[in-house]
């Protein structure tokens, strides 16, 4: 009781001599990003991914969709009769390639988080249930994960694909069900450490229900962990996505998809070099920012870095 | 790991009743996990959609469809079908392909020496690219290499690898001539596909071979390696790659078996590589039903055998680990 009034007088404090001290937590992550010359090229990457993939139709020079089939595969930098630029070049059907890697943004964000929120759901529950009960129910979740690991997955994905028809939908269910074992595992460690805590057992006392348990108290000790998984899952959904487009498995036109663009382009490699080369590249540069995000994430959001930063009490939600 | 650690010298007779206990489950395991993927094959393949539809061309007639089915047994319950295949999988008949009217089975074989070739010479490939280079970036951290080495390998990890491969066409083929674009048979067929598999690895094995020598380098053993006035060669050689080799492995190991869990496919694919990935991507294109069961069956084999594999070689490499 006088600890909890101590760090309220503690934060009024603070307060006063400092307005900005609810955000310098954050602060201090902006910071730090400033100073890390490789994860500030990573963020700005994905930031202008995210905002591409938002502002696809405003920010797109051309119709992504229809082209003058009169000027196909031209190179980048053509400007066509009415003076208009196509950065990028023309593809095999005289569209932008500019344009429709901006709209191919859309469709692997839209996969990505996609698969993270299903996946990420069932993976997260199944983990919390099988941390927090143990016993039988940690056996059957566990045996399943563990045999679902051996599953050759990507092999699986495409004949799930092949049978069920390939569609944006189709993809996140496949993937989903090909990643939601790592949160399951992640979550389960952590319930399994946390299980044995004192201030669970100070909540079971006073009577609080599982769910209240699962909810309020372990919880929120998976964020941090979570949320590295899920940036490195990211990482790992827009390259499946892409490799399956590029089989003809997985976005099927008229929509566009940097996979799909590969395979497209694929056929005119030797005279229009541009239509490969570019959606790979965003792909590459995509997965790139992720990954540097999800390293740095992981080094800031280290719980033992994190403790030294915050002295215990203070809790951030 | 976890559970009793017995060392192998004090209890030799408890460590062996370990290690076949072990192996029992996991054998348990691993059947569990070929039943598992055989049946989800084959309720995918049969419950979704009309096989008998998907098999026969475009213009055949409701009839036809019905009496093919009929002869195929498509109409039994599942259950009855799935126990047909299972009893003549058990005895080594996977069924005919039906696209090549083959035994299914002997098509897959045919294609497994393609791909354990190019698999186990990505694989050996990244591992030899990938140990100097490590040594050298932890040898000393932060250095212009160190950073070379550490971006190079993150690009190697994010590469699309169907697209590296595209590249890679481009660059030796298309403009120099100097590989084929696609094919089998010689070294020069073989490059290209290679390194276009070894990049992934290749990046991952180069950051886990820096990561855990720069761990070992620090550890008092090393201080007592060079006191006793070992080569500086010697002590990094013998006695800290040595330490550091069981995350190395195990990671190679791992990323073979993920290569041969299907990951082959998509580099086949761009190389027209006749292992049994491009078989399998054939197999879904045709609807051949039997092809993708004993395709899918033949790498869920293999994928068990090489987890099994790893294990093994991760409990011989160091002595702490005992299975259990």
């Amino acid at each position: 009781m006088a600890e909890g009034q101590l760090a309220l007088d503690d934060q009024a404090i603070a307060y006063v001599e400092d307005p900005l001290w609810r955000w310098r937590g954050l602060i201090r992550l902006g910071r730090d990003l400033l100073r890390d010359k490789v994860a500030l090229a990573g963020a700005a990457i994905v930031f202008t991914v995210v905002v591409s993939a938002l502002l696809a139709p405003v920010i797109s020079p051309h119709d992504p969709r229809s082209g003058y089939i009169g000027q196909r595969l031209k190179g980048p930098g053509f400007v066509d009769e009415e003076g208009r630029t196509y950065i990028l070049g023309t593809d095999q059907q005289g569209r932008d390639v500019l344009s429709r890697l901006i709209f191919g943004a859309r469709i692997s964000l839209m996969v990505g988080v996609g698969v993270i929120v299903v996946a990420g759901t069932v993976g997260t529950m199944a983990g919390l249930v099988s941390g927090y009960y143990g016993g039988r129910v940690d056996d059957i979740i566990m045996r399943i994960v563990d045999t679902q690991t051996a599953f050759p997955g990507l092999l699986l994905a495409l004949v799930i694909i092949t049978m069920i028809g390939p569609s944006a939908r189709n993809i996140i269910i496949v993937l989903s069900i090909n990643g939601w074992m790592v949160f399951a595992r992640i979550t389960r460690g952590i319930m399994l450490t946390i299980r044995e805590k004192d201030y669970i057992d100070a909540a079971r006392l006073v009577g609080a229900t599982d769910l209240r348990i699962i909810l309020l108290h372990a919880f929120p000790n998976l964020i941090s962990p979570t949320l590295t998984l899920v940036t490195l899952e990211l990482a790992r959904i827009i390259l499946a996505e892409a490799s399956l487009s590029f089989l003809g498995l997985g976005i099927q036109p008229p929509q566009s998809s940097w996979g799909l663009m590969i395979a497209d382009g694929r056929n005119y490699i030797t005279i229009a070099w541009w239509l490969v080369t570019f959606p790979g590249l965003a792909i590459a540069l995509t997965v790139f920012g992720v990954m540097t995000v999800a390293n740095w994430l992981r080094t800031v959001l280290d719980p033992e870095q994190r403790v030294r930063a915050a002295p215990a009490g203070t809790g951030s939600g | 790991m976890g559970g009793a650690r017995i060392g192998p010298t004090q209890y030799p007779q408890k460590g062996v009743i370990t290690i076949s206990a072990y192996f029992v489950r996991r054998l348990f395991q691993s059947i569990l996990v070929i039943v598992g993927v055989s049946v989800v094959v084959f309720v995918i393949t049969r419950a979704i959609g009309d096989p008998a539809r998907m098999s026969l061309p475009l213009e055949a007639t409701d009839e036809e469809v019905e009496a093919y089915a009929q002869r195929m047994g498509f109409r039994d319950p599942l259950i009855v079908q799935f126990w047909d295949w299972a009893s003549k999988a058990l005895r080594g008949d996977f069924g005919d392909s039906l696209w090549q009217r083959q035994p299914a089975m002997g098509l897959v074989l045919e294609r497994l020496p393609a791909t354990l070739q190019l698999c186990s010479t990505a694989i050996v490939l990244a591992v030899a690219a990938s140990i100097p280079l490590g040594i050298l970036a932890a040898l000393r951290p932060g250095s212009w290499l160190d950073k070379l080495t550490t971006s190079i390998s993150l690009v190697g990890v994010c590469i699309p690898d169907f697209w590296l491969g595209l590249m890679l066409i481009l660059l030796f083929a298309v403009s120099i001539h100097l590989f084929f674009t696609s094919g089998y048979g010689t070294p020069r067929h073989l490059v290209l596909p290679a390194i276009t598999l070894a990049a992934r690895p290749w990046g991952r094995i180069t950051q886990i071979v820096r990561s855990s020598m720069m761990d070992e380098m620090h550890r008092t053993y090393m201080m007592t390696a060079r006191a006793k006035g070992l080569s500086e060669q010697k002590v990094i050689i013998s006695h800290a790659l040595k330490n550091a080799s069981i995350p190395i492995v195990t990671l190679a190991a791992w990323e073979l078996t993920r290569m041969l869990a299907g990951y082959t496919i998509v580099v086949e694919t761009v190389f027209a590589w006749p292992g049994f990935g491009l078989l399998a991507m054939q197999a879904i294109e045709e609807r051949d039903l039997t092809l993708i069961q004993a395709d899918v069956f033949l790498v869920a084999l293999i994928v068990v055998a090489m987890n099994i594999a790893i294990d093994f070689v991760y409990a011989s490499l160091d002595p702490r680990v005992r299975l259990n």
